[in-house]
């Protein structure tokens, strides 16, 4: 294989400056032969242990590349998961306090609830002609009274009420009101404009 | 125990039917159909209960036949033409478990657990409030409880005073009703368990449709950061329809994308828009706000065509989404043109449009809640956002432009939509805004996620028949 005069010049001013400073520099001066681009030189293979010595930067660093992204996409992932653990176990916890707070809420205040309702009732309620609990097992006449019939097995508690914006706070499940609530123990039963039904029992509820 | 049965068989003919429909050669077939087909069943059964109801009711016939046969003339029509020999074919739409990375699965045991946490979590609410907020009982149950016991006929029901909006559609009251009539037992849990229905087929569609572009990774990503947002486990207890109307807005956005995303004139595009079709009337007969997107799917089908300059398309695609959304728009036709009453922000306001329009006030209490609301729910979720996007593009999925523009439409016109009605709303806009600003964030949020989180392939082309063969034979493999 021959190359141009340039290049076999090149090289052959190349090896002796190599002999030359191979003794003084041993192995520094290779790497400047291997970045030069006359390399391909006949006489002048690279040994494997240059060649590991010069490309070793270069796999490291390609290495380094792809772990570092493959670890960034890992410990990423992993932490975002883990946050959305963390964000879903502490919802849980304030379902579990709100859960425990609400309970007692609503036993609590409930006799307290009562009393501005009643006031209220005088001013603000539509009156149904149901003041007095039926007898139980006795139909109720209308589709309002339906309603009520409904919900006096699951009533509902008001503690804000106004005709235009009316908000429902509690409704106790029927296992509750089995328990705390017989239909002779309600005092009035009403329906609102907007359809709430308030069932106010006699006395505390607990 | 016999409604949960009727209920879990109008789960499995949707499953049934979204196989058929679904093209062919998709990839997921199964878990496309897994993560669809509830909805599916549960919206089409539903719209058939009330034309049985209307019959029932003494209505005249022809509205029924109109109506009524129209829709099934139009399923008569659609099934036999999706019908093929491997159109039931799942063997290869199996997750193909041995190609999945170990971080996939981490990720996908998070993804679970977190799920079930916000189950449990919604159950611990439920406990608290068994009938859930107000909305659940006066606009939803209470219509359920009548639909039971009902001896008023259909149009009296509506029109009574203790139904607060009835002109809400019927979707979620004839489910429970159902459950309720045939179980024979007016149980609170069962609107709940109606809504598990919805929310795990929600993050599985979530999962597919972000790891059939790009990576399994990148869809578990994308489900889990679904679940960042706080106020899910609350509004899944006792908000007991915004859950289900999220799942059909970005269901119609999928089936919209995966159209736009096929071949122009193939029939992998008009099949996609018959999903897109029904599930825009899917998400009307849920609620009054899927109307919007309804009316949006109505005039993008006909935009794709004229966009891509081929006016015989405009027709076919237009026809394809009428064609999905008959069966359930025939329902909600009939409703509204018979039974329902005025819608309440329909009624005469004391102010003039432009005043209540250009009132600086109404304007800056929207903006206090959107304030306040970024402040308690959003500035985690939105960290979480950006952490799956920025995850997603290291992972070297591309953003999609179809996607994108598609999500970025539906996003605004949602929003704007809910901002003109707050500002034109005949209630006291305080109260409005305080008590449905959330669940406009519940509702929207899926959109947002599948918007912002890139999901699709490097844009380099000779990857992607190599990719998409791949993906042909094992859908969500790549980790």
């Amino acid at each position: 294989m021959k190359f141009s005069p340039s290049v076999d010049g090149a090289c052959t001013r190349f090896r002796v400056q190599l002999g030359n400073l191979r003794k003084i520099f041993a192995e520094e001066i290779v790497i400047d032969a291997f970045s030069n681009p006359v390399l391909p030189c006949r006489n002048m293979p690279p040994s494997p242990r240059l060649l590991f010595i010069h490309t070793l930067p270069i796999i490291v660093a390609c290495l380094s590349t792809h772990l570092i992204r493959t670890l960034m996409r890992i410990i990423f992932s992993l932490a975002l998961a883990l946050a959305i653990l963390v964000v879903r176990a502490q919802a849980i916890r304030k379902a579990t306090e709100q859960r425990q707070a609400g309970t007692d809420d609503i036993v609590e205040t409930y006799s307290d609830r009562l009393s501005p309702l009643k006031a209220d009732l005088k001013s603000n309620v539509r009156h149904l002609g149901y003041d007095q609990p039926e007898e139980p097992g006795q139909p109720l006449p209308s589709s309002e009274a339906w309603i009520v019939s409904q919900y006096v097995l699951a009533p509902v508690v008001l503690t804000r009420v106004n005709l235009d914006q009316v908000t429902l706070v509690d409704c106790l499940s029927p296992t509750q009101l089995t328990k705390t609530l017989s239909r002779e123990d309600i005092e009035l039963v009403k329906v609102y404009d907007k359809g709430i039904v308030l069932v106010v029992p006699k006395g505390d509820v607990r | 125990m016999i409604g949960w049965l009727s209920t879990i068989l109008a789960i499995c003919m949707g499953i049934v039917l979204s196989l058929l429909i679904l093209p062919v050669r998709q990839s997921g077939r199964l878990w496309w159909a897994m993560a669809l087909g509830p909805a599916v069943g549960l919206s089409l059964s539903t719209s058939l209960l009330f034309f049985l109801m209307i019959l029932a009711d003494g209505q005249p016939v022809w509205t029924v036949l109109i109506e009524g046969l129209t829709s099934l003339a139009v399923l008569c029509l659609v099934l036999p033409r999706c019908w093929s020999k491997s159109a039931m074919d799942i063997k290869e739409t199996f997750l193909s478990i041995q190609n999945v990375s170990p971080t996939s699965w981490i990720l996908l045991a998070c993804l679970s657990i977190a799920t079930c946490m916000t189950l449990v979590e919604s159950l611990k609410y439920h406990e608290i409030r068994p009938h859930g907020w107000w909305d659940a009982i006066m606009i939803w149950n209470v219509r359920a409880k009548f639909f039971v016991n009902s001896s008023f006929g259909l149009p009296h029901t509506f029109q009574l005073d203790p139904i607060a909006h009835g002109d809400y559609p019927l979707m979620l009251p004839l489910s429970v009703s159902r459950l309720w009539n045939l179980n024979g037992v007016e149980d609170s849990f069962d609107p709940q368990l109606l809504q598990f229905a919805f929310f795990v087929p929600l993050i599985l569609l979530l999962v597919v449709t972000s790891s059939i572009n790009g990576r399994l990774q990148t869809g578990l990503l994308s489900g889990l950061t679904y679940l960042s947002l706080q106020s899910i486990g609350e509004q899944l207890s006792w908000q007991i329809a915004d859950i289900p109307l999220s799942y059909f807005l970005l269901a119609t956005f999928v089936s919209l994308t995966q159209s736009l995303n096929s071949n122009t004139n193939s029939k992998e595009r008009y099949r996609w828009l018959v999903f897109a079709g029904f599930f825009a009337a899917s998400s009307a007969w849920m609620k009054n706000e899927g109307l919007i997107v309804l009316a949006f799917g109505f005039v993008v089908c006909p935009l794709f065509a004229l966009f891509k300059k081929s006016r015989a398309e405009v027709i076919s695609n237009t026809t394809s989404f009428l064609m999905g959304a008959a069966p359930v728009l025939g329902a909600l036709l009939l409703f509204k043109a018979f039974y329902a009453p005025e819608s309440d922000l329909l009624t005469t306001r004391s102010e003039s449009l432009l005043s209540l329009l250009t009132d600086p006030h109404r304007h800056k209490v929207i903006w206090d809640y959107v304030a306040l609301i970024t402040n308690e729910n959003l500035i985690l979720s939105s960290i979480a956002l950006l952490s799956a996007a920025v995850i997603s593009r290291i992972l070297g999925s591309r953003y999609q432009a179809s996607n994108v523009g598609v999500g970025l439409y539906l996003i605004a016109g949602l929003s704007s939509s809910y901002y003109l009605a707050y500002l034109t709303t005949p209630h006291d806009i305080t109260w409005h805004v305080s008590t449905s600003i959330h669940r406009l964030m519940v509702q929207l949020w899926p959109l947002i996620v599948v918007t912002a989180i890139p999901s699709g392939f490097p844009s380099n082309p000779s990857l992607e028949p190599q990719t998409q063969r791949h993906l042909a034979t094992s859908p969500a493999k790549t980790g």
